[in-house]
């Protein structure tokens, strides 16, 4: 099994970034912990067999349009237990099932990738810098992640969306594995 | 119009959230069926948000769809005065943006106000944004609510409809099945000819159990995805469309009297307006 991801965010900055974070300061309270919020998108691919992930993930990123637009964009790529590097101190992987499935049958429609095709997911992590302690960052996580209520959470509504929560830098891996991998790839086909 | 006659009619706010783009057209929809439309930036002082018998949340894309359409503008302040008048009983309509903001806001389904307990998600069947015409059912279950009282039960009725994230949805598809059979979806997506449970495109985004408006238990908030603003005159529905709304836009080709009359929307805002003058007469409003 080799899991790849591919986190691409704004060379500008995000507006979608910037509503969430005076949402969460100026509306719901957020205002003393909560410091900054930034935005990515990750795209997880998932081979059953061991593959050269990096060399696909640059040659697709370089090559074609799918997971990266340079004119927009910056990206990284980590594999395996390669460690990414988001901005900030925790951070929230907001994800639908099924997103990401299109891009999978594209690279298997179109050939781009040699041998079998990879399983793709995606979603968006959010970037948040709060408090020095990792206990109180990650309660603000907590709170901030899923809209419960009116007044309580933002970022994912739990009835379309499924959370991780990560209070360090994830692996590739770590964060592939929080995809629903199943349903996502049913999801995507209905 | 005379002003003494406006005097009486029942006020509603059309609430202008930043980057809504329904609120005039909607405004004109609610004068047709002699209500008093006034649109009301979000952000105006909380006496003068109160001071209205009814509240329509229009369609658009209120802050610019930013984390999920509805997400933001659930959170504004100005929702509070909506909030609040729905769970004093007054009329809540939001449509299709405004839909997504009641949803997000949990006034629907509403069976704990402010907890949210559905979510509209991407359309499937389209990918994407997705603008045509549908059919919608009314589905009253032995129920009234404040918007569906000119229609009969079991009618079927062409509506137009706009979006990229329609479909109802939640966790668990058994209290989906529970708010349908309280009559909490009393207008659903169906075939020209009624048929329930289609596919794409009669049900356009593949909302369970095909959904297309969903209310709160007391019947007088309405999340309702279709335009019926935008199908408020006869002239505004297509010449293809079957059954009676078609019949009757044909044989009004040039025949302006009867183009400028109202069209299948319409009886969702008469629906209102009938609502608000009986409740004027019991003194509810």
């Amino acid at each position: 099994m080799t899991f790849a991801v591919l986190r691409r965010w704004l060379k500008v900055p995000d507006p979608t970034a910037l509503t969430a974070k005076d949402t969460l300061q100026r509306l719901l309270g957020f205002g003393d912990v909560l410091q900054d919020l930034e935005r990515s998108e990750v795209f997880a691919f998932r081979w059953e067999d061991a593959m050269p992930a990096r060399a696909i993930l640059e040659r697709l990123a370089r090559d074609t349009n799918l997971l990266q637009n340079p004119n927009k964009h910056f990206f990284e790529i980590a594999v395996g237990s390669e460690t990414l590097h988001p901005r900030g101190n925790v951070w929230v992987l907001t994800h639908e099932a099924g997103n990401g499935a299109e891009i999978g049958s594209v690279l298997a429609r179109r050939k781009l990738v040699e041998g079998e095709p990879p399983q793709v997911a995606c979603g968006v992590l959010w970037e948040l810098t709060g408090p020095e302690d990792r206990g109180r960052r990650s309660r603000m996580a907590g709170e901030i992640a899923k809209t419960r209520e009116r007044r309580v959470g933002l970022l994912a509504n739990p009835h379309l969306e499924d959370v991780a929560i990560f209070d360090e830098a994830p692996a590739a891996m770590a964060m592939a594995e929080a995809f629903a991998w199943e349903s996502a790839q049913t999801e995507g086909l209905r | 119009m005379k002003e003494s006659v406006i005097e009486v009619w029942p006020r509603v706010a059309v609430i202008q959230l930043p980057g809504v783009n329904c609120e005039y057209e909607t405004k004109a929809a609610l004068e047709r069926a002699e209500l008093r439309g006034e649109i009301v930036r979000w952000n105006e002082p909380k006496e003068r948000m109160e001071a209205f018998d009814a509240y329509v949340l229009p369609g658009g894309f209120s802050y610019e769809d930013r984390i999920r359409a509805g997400a933001v503008a659930a959170k504004v302040p100005g929702l509070d005065v909506v909030a609040q008048a729905a769970e004093d009983g007054k009329p809540v309509l939001g449509i299709c943006n405004g839909a997504q903001v009641l949803v997000e806001a949990g006034l629907v389904p509403g069976g704990t106000p402010g907890k949210v307990e559905m979510a509209l998600g991407s359309n499937r069947g389209w990918n994407g944004y997705y603008c045509g015409w549908v059919y919608v059912q009314v589905d009253k279950q032995g129920r009234e609510t404040a918007f569906t009282s000119r229609f009969e039960d079991g009618e079927v009725f062409p509506v137009p409809l706009a979006h990229a994230q329609g479909r109802f949805t939640v966790r668990d598809p058994d209290r989906f099945r529970e708010w349908a059979d309280a009559g909490q979806i009393p207008l659903r997506y169906v075939t020209a000819d009624g048929d329930a449970d289609p596919g794409f495109p009669d049900n356009p985004n593949g909302s369970l159990l095909g959904a297309a408006g969903v209310t709160n238990p007391a019947g007088n908030v309405l999340a309702f995805m279709p335009h019926p603003e935008r199908g408020g005159r006869l002239r505004q529905v297509p010449e293809w469309i079957q059954g009676n709304w078609g019949a009757r836009r044909r044989s009004a080709a040039r025949r302006r009297d009867l183009l400028d009359g109202p069209g299948p929307g319409m009886k969702l805002f008469h629906s209102l307006a009938d609502y608000l003058r009986w409740g004027q007469r019991e003194g509810r409003v």
